[in-house]
């Protein structure tokens, strides 16, 4: 009791399931690595709260974290993703983008288009905890793999400690770089330790396709266009992530990845598909109207400003994402952001024309 | 329990040269010092409550450079960390306190009867408030960067029952950072009584910042002139201050209040961290021995524009800094200015040096505004 963390100020999903009854019980556990309670819980403790979003409040810091500390993660993912029980679900992958129809945008209002995901080595500990070999060894094998991509995927690799100030003002503006460790959700977790030590970014020539190293997991995987063409951004992402896959396990290594809870990665709110695929679109009128929200709800959408997750939106251009991460498949993420894009255009057209719009029936089993 | 220590067992599977850091770029003590070789010796030990090298060296890993002074970079988790891990602290420590040597031993002297007449006499037309503080550790918990939660609310319930029974000028009262409301927090901040909300990255990469503002707290007597801050980046901070230039009126609270606090704590059967060779044990490497900061806010508009104002405060042993702290610039002409030393000198002795030093400054100060030299009244290297 002397230990348990003052939680009366909190509002996160760890603060909402840490009894002090399961802190006794797990404290004085860790994983094989060493990786402990107080560490996995240490930035929901030291950040109460996020101004627009119920933030989750504890990282893993290695693959074994979820199941050392299951009495807490459960109810944490049960919370975070819509009911999802991993003790008795199992969690569906379908990189198969050819199931995807109607991907294409009305490019008056969709201005771009974005899939990313990450992924974890196996046998390496997470962000949160890696020790710096452990983080170049990351790197190595990451970078190893990318060289081996070919043709419109063919790219380059771009250190974060050998890259020039302007190189780096450049990618970060034209949204291809990863934010230097500012907030505070990241930096109490232990992720900006030795920045930038083998951080970097991988690009193709024709920078549609992206993978970060080592930022707040160990890569994540983008894929990327102007314009409304998710249906192209979506085939290119299947593609290279199974590329980059298959040339990993040619060296031996392999993804951490499990039928119950997907992909594995350092934030419980990635888990599953680890997915998040969105549009910057112009709403102008339809962000206006008090039902917007509703409407977002309804179809498993999220908004966020154009500058990423911790922004608010500048005018009426918003970045509309799918909430949902686990439980369902890459391909029905995608499509229900297809659908739900499609659907919010609609209702902007309707507005314009002075038509009245309708919020959608939410989805069966909510 | 900063990240990274646990895994102390598992990072040995890899090599040193793998896990050495990179700091081609950095320019701190710890920097300097950690060879390759120094890594892979110290990096199999540990403190006995479990503090790593790599804990001790992560601030100066994340932090390459300070804009304005040269950091130490490392940072000790417990009293043992200085024996533990004496190949790089050591010579950090020589650096940092002029060539103060493993061998040496430091002086104590709280007694403000040795400090020489005057010092009470510093012109209030330049200066504009004194200042005194240290730091001191309570023996047997972890300090700030390695302490948990329970250990953090120990220091803190045993500081307040300490502090509770002083009585005549030094009677006050203890205001609990999570019990404060806002306006209480700033007003305490503008007023230089409250230590910062912790946003340096010098801070938070130690670890120091965890579960902010859990048992964190500042302690202040009626008059605001005799403040202890709990748990900010030492178990305590015990500052004495006010308006004006009697820095000796400063000193000898400082010195009153101290031993009084000491004197309470030893009733309750525990003792600061003190050793003869490194005197007070804290958190920062700089400030070993007095942990002493004696200081005033002066004004200095003419002087500080001069081309040797930093090479007379060499002379003098002293250091100037922006009236908000550490990590400030001067604004329009009042700087802060105090002793640049901490270990090798008595608090006595670096009183006087700063007492001395502020009145020549002055004098300085006066002569530029009349228009007349200061050439010969640079001083020779202290």
């Amino acid at each position: 009791i002397a230990e348990y963390p003052d939680l009366r100020q909190h509002n996160n999903c760890m603060a909402s399931h840490l009894t002090p009854a399961i802190y006794a019980k797990l404290c004085d556990k860790s994983t094989p690595n060493g990786y402990t309670l107080d560490q996995a819980i240490q930035t929901g403790v030291d950040n109460p709260g996020h101004p627009f979003i119920k933030t989750v409040g504890m990282v893993a810091g290695d693959e074994e974290t979820y199941e050392v500390f299951a009495d807490l993660l459960d109810p944490i993912i049960r919370e975070r993703h819509n009911g999802y029980d991993c003790r008795t679900m199992t969690h569906p992958t379908d990189l198969d983008s050819s199931k995807l129809h109607s991907g294409r945008f009305d490019e008056r209002y969709v201005l771009s288009s974005r899939v990313r995901t990450g992924r974890s080595i196996r046998g390496l500990s997470l962000p949160p905890a890696c020790t710096r070999a452990e983080r170049r060894e990351v790197e190595r094998v990451t970078v190893d793999a990318l060289a081996g991509l070919s043709g419109d995927l063919a790219g380059k690799y771009y250190s974060l400690t050998q890259m020039t100030d302007a190189e780096q003002q450049q990618l970060i503006d034209d949204h291809f770089l990863f934010d230097k460790p500012v907030s505070p959700l990241l930096t109490c977790a232990g992720m900006a330790r030795d920045w930038p030590d083998a951080r970097g970014i991988w690009h193709n020539n024709e920078k549609t396709f992206l993978v970060w190293i080592n930022e707040e997991d160990h890569t994540r995987v983008i894929s990327m266009e102007k314009g409304g063409n998710m249906k192209r951004v979506f085939d290119r992402f299947c593609r290279g992530l199974k590329e980059v896959e298959r040339m990993i396990q040619e060296k031996g290594w392999e993804f951490m990845w499990n039928e119950k809870l997907g992909y594995i990665l350092t934030c419980p709110s990635n888990l599953g598909t680890g997915l998040r695929a969105g549009v910057h679109v112009n709403l102008p009128r339809l962000s206006k109207d008090p039902r917007f929200s509703k409407i977002l709800d309804n179809l498993r959408l999220q908004k966020r400003g154009t500058g990423g997750v911790d922004t608010a939106a500048v005018g009426s251009t918003f970045d509309i994402s799918n909430l949902d991460r686990l439980g369902q498949s890459e391909v029905q993420l995608v499509q229900t952001v297809v659908d739900g894009v499609n659907y919010l255009i609609e209702c902007e057209k309707k507005l314009e024309k002075g038509q009245d719009i309708k919020v959608p029936a939410p989805p069966k089993g909510n | 329990m900063p990240f990274g220590n646990t895994h102390n067992e598992m990072k040995l599977k890899y090599a040193s040269a793998k896990e050495y850091p990179d700091l081609t770029k950095h320019n701190n003590h710890m920097a300097k010092i950690l060879t390759p070789a120094i890594y892979e010796l110290l990096r199999k030990r540990q403190t006995p409550s479990g503090f790593t090298l790599d804990d001790v060296i992560q601030t100066g890993i994340d932090n390459p450079g300070h804009p304005f002074i040269m950091t130490v970079g490392c940072v000790a988790g417990d009293e043992e960390t200085y024996e533990v891990f004496k190949e790089l602290l050591d010579p950090v420590i020589q650096d940092r306190h002029g060539g103060y040597k493993p061998t040496d031993k430091h002086k104590t002297d709280l007694d403000p009867a040795h400090l020489k007449v005057g010092g009470d006499d510093l012109d209030p037309n330049y200066v504009l408030s004194s200042r005194v503080r240290t730091g001191r550790s309570v023996r047997g918990f972890c300090l700030p960067p390695h302490c948990s939660r329970g250990e953090r609310r120990a220091v803190e319930t045993l500081s307040i029952e300490a502090l509770d029974t002083l009585s005549g000028d030094l009677k006050g009262k203890y205001y609990a950072l999570k019990n404060m409301s806002d306006a209480e927090q700033q007003q305490l901040i503008d007023d230089h009584f409250l230590f910062d909300k912790p946003v340096s990255p010098l801070l938070l990469a130690s670890g120091m910042a965890r579960d902010w503002p859990d048992g964190r707290g500042i302690w202040h007597n009626v008059n605001k002139t005799f403040l202890v801050w709990v748990n900010e980046e030492d178990h305590l901070r015990v500052i004495s201050m006010q308006q004006g230039g009697n820095m000796k009126e400063v000193f000898n609270r400082f010195c009153t209040g101290l031993t009084k606090i000491e004197k309470l704590f030893k009733e309750r059967k525990h003792e600061f961290m003190w050793n003869e060779h490194l005197g007070y044990v804290l958190t920062c490497p700089s400030n070993l021995g007095t942990g002493l900061r004696a200081g005033v806010h002066v004004k200095l508009p003419n002087l500080s524009k001069n081309a040797k104002f930093e090479e007379i405060l060499k002379k003098l042993r002293l250091q100037k800094r922006g009236t908000g702290g550490v990590d400030t610039a001067a604004v329009g002409g009042t700087f802060d200015i105090s002793n640049a030393d901490r270990l090798g000198f008595s608090e006595v002795e670096l009183v006087q040096m700063v007492v001395d030093g502020v009145k020549l400054l002055v004098e300085m100060e006066k002569k530029l505004e009349k228009g007349q030299p200061i050439d010969a009244m640079i001083p020779a290297q202290k």
